[in-house]
């Protein structure tokens, strides 16, 4: 999903360029956080070793690889986006309701 | 087989000696016949046959049979003793499992042995009461080891422990990295010291109330009574009647707010999280949660005199919810409206200044309690998610996590664990939402414009407020041990993606929420500023603490802490002197599968960054929710075609020369900071300059002079823009006529937006 798609899915196309930066910096950064702490979830024992091990290699490029392929035989840009789009529903869901 | 008296008329009758003689001697064969199909029925006659493994044959029956009570005799039942027959209900009572429970309450001091390691918690406090007033010190002590066992066994047993391959899969993957600490075992024994206290209490209570009614009842029965008597007596009566009234109407259940009084008469506040059946419904023992996040063990006729107005009544003694208003509005509504008629109007920035910080501090608040109670439990994580959860949990991996939460944090559990607490949040956010709402529709009315903006701005408040709350949660994780805590302490080291909204996102967040409407309330930017900046400082303060003291560096030989010591010296002397450098510690969240791909060793920024930037952000995110607020209000004027001259009035005050902005607010930072943007979108038909003077607040010449280093530099050269979702294009291009401007309306390649911004800084700063 782009960065207009998420302005517009959000009904912020009216809105002014740093309200629509915002915006995305902050849906996406939602996003991430919930993506990072699935992962997190996700992991197996043998996961965990495997990123101890990396991790002790202090082979920090590894570890990036490794996450994009082989967390959890989930393609980390899949977890993501599935979580930006369960986002937006939420939001439509939980939009303010204007009574005057 | 019966002998049967025939009537034969050509014999003569049966004397009645003989008769009586006969019955007697059927009567004997009837007996003995129901004794031989007895014996039959047990084997007595199988001689030479061999029982079945495990079939009771009758020398054992013999060996084991009772010497009284009832015994099954085919399809009758009779007593041992006197052969009669008995019911199938004594034979049922006989040989059913003793309510020990029952026995021992009854019969203290007689229980026969009992297996306390097969005992639920409930029953090992009610047993533990009963040793505890028997004065049975070793008996308690048994019992209270037996907890500790349980206890311990179910702190340490192996996950998945029991389960087949599959549920102790996934069991295992929910439970990585939640290994539960010393402290909340200690806190499970304490907690179960103090439910046998209570139950203690509550027989107490039991028994005076016993006594009180027993004497009520020889009162009331005393016919001889004088009238004064009676009518007081009745009067006594109706109050009873109505205490009982209000008592039967109050439900207390799992998840409600209550409060009550500890022994030492101290107002004790909590939400009730388990309701203990006593097998008594007259008498209810309930257990709350307090702020400290123990468990108390309180009587229903404690919470009762407590909270009986409060949860029975109907809310608003103080004003009605309007038609069509929800209760969640309407407590929102008169959450402000007493703010507002706290003798004063939102006449000064000064008060206005003060409802926004109380109602983003109720925010703040409500985060965090949202936050703990998502990151405190096992499940507490995937169950937040689960209510938006529709695409994550088409991936089958998580599907599966989704649905083991699922499981395990059924609907009651949830109402536990997170309902209270999102409910308080979403109710803060919505006084926030209300709030905007309220001073657009003051200053704009209600026009189309003015009601897109409370919309836009409603929901942008909603994000902002989601943005902490993830951070927030985020932070807790990280304080658990195992892996989750390795995991997501790894991904913040990076300060990549994870790195920039740890250490700056709170803080920005937290300075635009109150910033924003300090914009929209027509408050001096500065304020907006300082106000952002300051609570910038503090959330900043308070995460590093709890992070550092959470976070070790790799291999765990150095904390923050010591790491940051030198950093948080340096943050300070930079914020004293209101140098709110961002570095980059803000915005930039591209995606996630960029950022992997583009993370290189040189792009690793270590704990350096994390305090200053914090700070940095935090005035930055002010200063950007004021003016955002500004701007917004000039747009809604000029769509609704306000005259030019107050447009101008009313031009965004962080656009004004440093001099002529207003000299109210002193100590004040300097505002030299040059705005910085992650991603620059283009807006329809915008020349080149336009858009810098918009995104920089320029003047002609320094967005001339900004434009010109750009185009010197890429020209209309392709560049790459996968990172904002667009193919490798140009991003300026020479327009019919010859003159140059942006290529396309949207986002700008970021090596552009990049560029930009350095040029910005360059000629501006």
């Amino acid at each position: 999903m782009t960065n207009e798609q998420i302005i517009e899915e959000l009904g912020f196309t009216n809105a002014d360029q740093e309200m629509k930066d915002r915006v995305v910096e902050n849906v996406r950064t939602i996003v991430e956080l919930r993506a990072v702490g699935i992962i997190g979830e996700l992991m197996t024992e043998e996961q965990e070793k495997t990123f101890a091990e990396l991790q002790d290699r202090g082979d920090d490029q590894a570890i990036w690889d490794w996450l994009k392929s082989d967390i959890a035989g989930v393609d980390v840009s899949e977890i993501y986006e599935a979580a930006l789009r369960d986002y937006i529903e939420q939001r439509k869901a939980d939009e303010f309701q204007i009574t005057i | 087989m019966s002998i049967e008296t025939e009537s034969q008329p050509n014999m003569r009758p049966t004397p009645p000696d003989e008769r009586d003689e006969l019955a007697k001697l059927e009567a004997k064969l009837a007996k003995k016949q129901i004794e031989v199909k007895s014996l039959e029925d047990m084997g007595a006659f199988d001689s030479g046959v061999v029982s079945n493994e495990g079939e009771v044959n009758y020398q054992e029956y013999l060996e084991s049979r009772p010497d009284d009570g009832t015994i099954r005799d085919g399809e009758d039942y009779r007593d041992v003793k006197t052969g009669q027959f008995s019911s199938q209900e004594s034979y049922f009572d006989q040989t059913a499992p003793k309510n020990e429970i029952l026995d021992m309450l009854k019969n203290p001091g007689e229980q026969a042995e009992v297996d306390y390691s097969t005992k639920s918690r409930t029953e090992l406090i009610k047993l533990a009461a009963d040793a505890k007033v028997l004065g049975d010190r070793a008996e308690l002590e048994d019992i209270r080891a037996a907890f500790e066992q349980n206890l311990m066994e179910e702190f340490t047993r192996e996950i998945g422990a029991g389960m087949t391959e599959e549920e102790a899969e996934i069991e295992k993957l929910r439970y990585a990295g939640v290994d539960r600490t010393d402290e909340q075992f200690n806190a499970e024994l304490a907690a179960f010291d103090s439910g046998i206290d209570k139950m203690l209490e509550l027989r107490d209570q039991k028994n005076n109330a016993d006594s009180v009614n027993a004497e009520n009842t020889s009162n009331q029965g005393d016919s001889d009574k004088a009238d004064d008597d009676q009518e007081q007596s009745e009067e006594t009566a109706e109050k009873d009647s109505d205490s009982a009234e209000t008592e039967a109407e109050l439900e207390l259940n799992i998840g409600d707010r209550v409060t009550y009084r500890d022994r030492e008469g101290n107002t004790i506040e909590g939400n009730i999280v388990a309701d203990i059946d006593l097998d008594n419904e007259n008498y209810k023992i309930f257990g709350v949660e307090t702020e400290d996040g123990t468990i108390q063990y309180v009587s229903y006729a404690e919470l009762v005199k407590e909270n009986g107005e409060v949860i029975a009544g109907e809310p608003g003694s103080e004003g009605e919810a309007l038609e069509g208003e929800s209760l969640e509005e309407y407590e929102s509504r008169m959450a402000i409206e007493a703010k507002k008629d706290d003798g004063s109007e939102k006449e000064s920035v000064d008060d206005s200044a003060e409802i926004l910080k109380e109602l983003n501090d109720t925010l703040q608040e409500a985060q965090d309690k949202y936050a703990e109670a998502t990151a405190k439990h096992r499940n507490g994580f995937m169950g937040h998610l689960l209510h938006n959860s529709r695409f994550i949990a088409k991936i089958p991996l998580i599907g599966k996590l989704l649905k083991g939460a699922a499981d395990k944090l059924n609907e009651a559990q949830d109402s536990i664990l997170l309902g209270p607490a999102r409910t308080e949040y979403k109710k803060a956010l919505l006084a926030i939402q209300n709030e905007i709402k309220d001073r657009v529709l003051v200053e704009f009315g209600d026009g189309p414009e003015a009601i897109d903006s409370i919309r836009m701005q409603a929901s942008d408040a909603a994000i902002q407020s989601e943005v902490q709350l993830e951070m927030k949660i985020a932070a807790l994780r990280m304080e658990r041990s195992g892996t989750t805590n390795k995991f997501m302490n790894w991904w913040v080291r990076q300060n990549g993606l994870g790195g920039k909204f740890m250490k700056a996102g709170i803080i920005v967040g937290a300075g635009l929420t109150a910033g924003a409407i300090l914009g929209l309330a027509g408050a001096p930017i500065i304020a907006g500023t300082a106000f952002g900046a300051g609570m910038g400082a503090g959330v900043g303060l308070y995460a590093t603490k709890k992070r550092a003291s959470a976070i070790t560096t790799k291999g765990g030989s150095e904390t923050l802490a010591q790491v940051q010591g030198q950093e948080d010296i340096q943050r300070k002397s930079a914020y004293a002197r209101g140098q709110m450098e961002s570095e980059d510690g803000f915005t930039s969240v591209a995606d996630l599968v960029s950022m992997t791909e583009d993370r290189t060793g040189n792009e690793k920024v270590g704990n350096r960054r994390r305090v200053k930037s914090a700070a940095g952000a935090g005035a930055l995110g002010g200063t950007v929710g004021a003016s955002i607020g500004s701007a917004i209000r000039s747009s809604i004027e000029s769509g609704s075609g306000t005259s030019q001259e107050v447009t101008k009035q009313e031009v965004p005050k962080d656009k004004l020369p440093a001099d002529t902005k207003p000299e109210t607010v002193p100590d004040a930072p300097p505002t030299v900071e040059i705005p910085q943007h992650d991603g620059i979108s283009i807006l329809n038909n915008e020349g080149g300059t336009q858009a810098i003077q918009r995104l920089y607040g320029a003047s002609e010449d320094q967005a001339r002079s900004i434009w010109n280093e750009v185009f010197n530099k890429f020209g209309t050269g392709p560049l790459d823009h996968t990172s904002v979702g667009g193919p490798s294009m140009p991003d300026i291009i020479q327009l019919p006529g010859g003159s140059y401007g942006w290529s396309h309306e949207g986002w700008l390649s970021s090596t552009m937006s990049n560029a930009l911004n350095e040029a910005a800084k360059t000629v501006m700063g």
